[in-house]
C-alpha cells in the first residue's frame, strides 16, 4: 500500500520534472536567470533600487507592447505600427495636458487614440484584406509623418508633476503585471481568447467552424493599440515631455522581446509569460551594457544574436520531442 | 497588347505616368534632364537592392536587413581604407563579400535551421547595424582617394539619344538586366517562381529549393553590398546609418511593382517602375517645396494604395474566370 502511494508519488513528481521541461518559456527563463545572477554578482551597482527600478521600468515598456504584440503574433499576423501609435498618443495628450485639460481626460484620450489607431490597421487588414505585414508598414509611416506634422516636430513639455507617478517608482512594473496577467486569462480563460490561439493555428478550419474570424483579429489588434497607448504612458511620463520621434524603432525590440520568450511567429503558438520574459533580457542585457561600460552600440549586435540563439534553442526542443 | 495591359506592371507604370505628368506641370525643373539624372543616380542603390529583394519575394520569402548590410558594407569601405590603409579597390570587393557573406548567413539559418525569414533576416538586421556603429563607434569615416570618389560621379558614354549616363545607373541598369534573365530566361529563374507558389510542388518535381532560397538571398546581401559601396562613392564618406530605412522603400517599390507576399509572383520590371516612382515622387514633392514629412505620410498611403488596386485585380480576375473559366498556360506568369 505505502510502495504503491510512493510509486504514484514519483510518477507525479516526474510528470511534474517533464511538464517543467517542456514549458516552452523554460530556457528563456534560465538564460535570465544567468545573467541576472551574474550581474548581481559582479556589478554591485546592479542591485540598488535606482538601477533595478530604471531596468523594470525598460522592460515594462517593451513588455507591454510586446503582451499586445504576443497576441497580433499568435492570429499569425504583425504590427509594425505600435511605436508610431505610442507616439501618437502620447502626443495627443501631451498637448491636452499643456493645454490645461484634466490629466485622466488627456490620459483616456490617450487610450482611445491608441485603440483607434489599432483599429485603423485591424480594418485595413480584416475588411480590405491588406496583408498584415503591409498594411501597418504603411501605417507605420502614416502615423508617423502625422504625429510630426500634428507637434511640429517640437518638444512638448513639461508635463504635469501629478502625472509623474506614471512612469516612476514600482507603477510601471505593476501595470506591466496587471496587463500581463489580464491578457493571459483573457487569452487562456475567454472564449474570444481562446480563438486567438486558434485562428493563428489554422484560420481555415477556425472560419469554417463558425467563429468570427474578423471579430478576432479585429479585438487583438485594436488591444495592441490600446497597450502601446498605455507603454505611450510611461514613458512620456518619465521623460516628462512627448516628442515626435519617440520610441523610433521600437517595433524591432518589441517583436524581439516576443519572439525570445517563445512565441512563433508562424502564428498559434506562444504566452505572453514568455513574453514578459523576453522583455526583461532585453532590458537586463541593455542594462548590463551600461554597467560594465561596454559601448552601448553592442546592444544592437547582441540583441541580433540572442533573438537567433533564442529561435535555435526553440527549434531544438521541436526536434528532440518529435 | 490586352495582355500588356493585364499585366501587373502596368499598373505601377500607369502610376508612375500620373506622378510623371503632375510634376512635370507643377514644376518646370522637374523634367529637365539634369534633375532626372540626379534622381536616377541618387536611386541608384535602391534599384541594386531592389532586383535581390525581388527574388527573395518571390520565394515568398522577406529580407528586412537589407538596409543594415548596406550601412556595413558602405562602413567596411571606411574601414578598411581610409583606417586600415587597405588598397580601396581591394576594400570594396572585402565590403562587398561581407555583404555576401551577410545575406548567405540569411539564406543558411532560413533553409537549413529552418527560421521563419522575417525572424531570420530581423536577426541580421539588428546585428549588421549594431556591427556598423560598433566598427566605427558611431562616426563617420571620409578620406577616399580622389579616383573612388570621382568614379562616385563619373558618367559614361555618350550613349546615343542620352547623352552621359552617370556610372552608377549603367551599374544599376546592369543589374537590372541581369536580374530579369536570371528570372525570365534560366531554369533557375524558373525554380524561384517555383519555390514561391508551393514549395512542396517545386521540391517534387525536382526543384532545389535549398539551392535557390540560398541564392537569393546570397544574391540580394552581395547586392547590398554593392549598393554600400555605390552610396560610399556617392557620398564620398562611409556612414554607420547609411541605408537606413532602404528595407521600408525597397519593399514598398517591391509591392508597388506587383510582387506578391506570398510568393510566386512579381517580376523586375515592375520593381523598378516602382523604384522610379519613389525617385520622382521624392523629389517632385521636394521641388514643389512639400516637407519630407508629408512624402513619407504620400509613401505610406500608395504603398496600401496599391496593394489595394492589386486585390481589386486579382478579385475581378477570378470573378471573370468563375463565369469563362480559363485554363491557365502552365509556367511562370512573369
Amino acid at each position: 500500500m505505502a510502495d504503491t502511494a510512493a510509486r504514484s508519488a514519483e510518477l507525479r513528481s516526474s510528470q511534474e520534472t517533464n511538464r517543467l521541461a517542456q514549458l516552452r518559456e523554460l530556457p528563456a527563463l534560465v538564460f535570465l536567470g544567468v545573467i541576472v545572477c551574474a550581474l548581481w554578482f559582479r556589478e554591485p551597482n546592479f542591485g540598488s533600487s535606482t538601477n533595478l527600478l530604471t531596468t523594470a521600468r525598460d522592460m515594462a515598456v517593451v513588455g507591454i507592447m510586446g503582451v499586445g504584440m504576443t497576441m497580433v503574433i499568435l492570429t499569425a499576423g504583425i504590427d509594425l505600427s505600435v511605436a508610431s501609435v505610442l507616439a501618437f498618443s502620447a502626443a495627443v495628450m501631451g498637448k491636452m495636458m499643456l493645454g490645461g485639460a484634466d490629466i485622466w481626460l488627456a490620459v483616456t484620450a490617450a487610450l482611445g487614440v491608441g485603440t483607434a489607431c489599432g483599429a485603423l490597421n485591424a480594418l485595413l487588414i480584416t475588411r480590405l484584406r491588406i496583408p498584415p505585414i503591409i498594411a501597418t508598414l504603411g501605417t507605420m509611416g502614416i502615423l508617423r509623418a502625422g504625429v510630426t506634422l500634428y507637434t511640429h516636430a517640437k518638444w512638448i513639455g513639461p508635463l504635469p508633476q501629478r502625472f509623474y507617478f506614471v512612469g516612476t517608482g514600482c507603477t510601471p512594473i505593476i501595470l506591466l503585471a496587471f496587463v500581463a496577467t489580464a491578457c493571459s486569462i483573457f487569452l487562456l480563460r475567454s472564449r474570444p481568447g481562446r480563438y486567438v490561439h486558434a485562428v493563428g493555428g489554422n484560420e481555415e478550419a477556425v472560419r469554417l467552424s463558425g467563429v468570427g474570424v474578423n471579430r478576432t483579429k479585429f479585438i487583438v489588434y485594436a488591444l495592441n493599440g490600446l497597450l502601446a497607448s498605455v507603454a505611450g504612458l510611461i514613458m512620456a511620463s518619465s521623460m516628462s515631455s512627448a516628442q515626435s520621434n519617440m520610441a523610433m524603432g521600437y517595433e524591432l525590440n518589441v517583436i524581439a522581446a516576443v519572439v525570445i520568450g517563445g512565441t512563433s511567429i508562424a502564428g498559434g503558438q506562444g504566452s505572453v509569460l514568455g513574453t514578459v520574459i523576453g522583455a526583461a533580457i532585453m532590458a537586463v542585457l541593455y542594462n548590463a551594457l551600461i554597467l560594465l561600460e561596454i559601448p552601448i552600440y553592442w546592444h544592437k549586435v547582441i540583441t541580433g544574436g540572442v533573438i537567433l540563439t533564442a529561435v535555435l534553442v526553440d527549434k531544438l526542443r521541436f526536434f528532440k520531442r518529435q | 497588347m490586352i495582355s500588356i495591359l493585364r499585366s501587373k506592371e502596368s499598373a505601377v507604370f500607369v502610376l508612375f505616368l500620373i506622378v510623371f505628368a503632375v510634376f512635370a506641370a507643377q514644376s518646370d525643373r522637374f523634367a529637365a534632364p539634369d534633375n532626372l539624372f540626379n534622381v536616377a543616380r541618387q536611386y541608384s542603390e535602391l534599384a541594386v537592392v531592389s532586383v535581390g529583394l525581388t527574388m527573395v519575394i518571390i520565394t515568398g520569402g522577406i529580407d528586412i536587413s537589407v538596409g543594415s548590410v548596406v550601412g556595413l558594407s558602405s562602413i567596411l569601405v571606411g574601414v578598411l581604407a581610409g583606417r586600415m590603409g587597405l588598397n580601396i579597390w581591394l576594400a570594396c570587393v572585402a565590403a562587398m563579400l561581407a555583404g555576401l557573406a551577410c545575406g548567405a548567413i540569411n539564406g543558411l539559418v532560413i533553409t537549413k535551421l529552418r527560421v521563419q525569414p522575417i525572424v531570420a533576416t530581423l536577426a541580421m538586421m539588428s546585428a549588421a547595424r549594431g556591427l556598423a556603429f560598433v566598427l566605427t563607434e558611431a562616426r563617420s569615416l571620409s578620406g577616399f582617394p580622389d579616383s573612388f570618389v570621382a568614379l562616385g560621379q563619373a558618367a559614361i558614354g555618350p550613349v546615343p539619344g542620352l547623352g552621359y549616363i552617370p556610372l552608377s545607373v549603367a551599374i544599376a541598369l546592369v543589374l537590372v538586366m541581369l536580374g530579369i534573365v536570371i528570372l525570365r530566361r534560366t531554369a533557375f529563374g524558373r525554380g524561384i517562381y517555383a519555390a514561391g507558389s508551393s514549395e512542396e510542388a517545386a521540391r517534387l518535381s525536382g526543384v532545389d529549393v535549398f539551392r535557390v532560397k540560398l541564392f537569393a538571398y546570397s544574391f540580394t546581401g552581395l547586392l547590398c553590398g554593392l549598393g554600400g559601396v555605390m552610396m560610399a562613392a556617392r557620398l564620398a564618406s562611409s556612414v554607420p546609418d547609411a541605408g537606413s530605412g532602404f528595407e521600408f522603400e525597397a519593399i514598398t517599390a517591391v509591392v508597388m511593382g506587383g510582387s506578391s507576399l506570398k510568393g510566386g509572383e512579381g517580376n523586375i520590371v515592375g520593381t523598378i517602375i516602382g523604384v522610379a516612382v519613389m525617385g520622382i515622387l521624392r523629389n517632385g514633392l521636394n521641388l514643389i517645396g512639400v516637407p519630407n514629412i508629408w512624402q513619407v505620410l504620400f509613401l505610406g498611403v500608395m504603398l496600401i494604395l496599391a496593394v489595394l488596386a492589386d486585390n481589386l485585380r486579382t478579385m475581378l480576375r477570378s470573378r471573370r474566370e468563375l463565369r469563362y473559366p480559363v485554363r491557365e498556360e502552365p509556367g511562370v506568369r512573369a
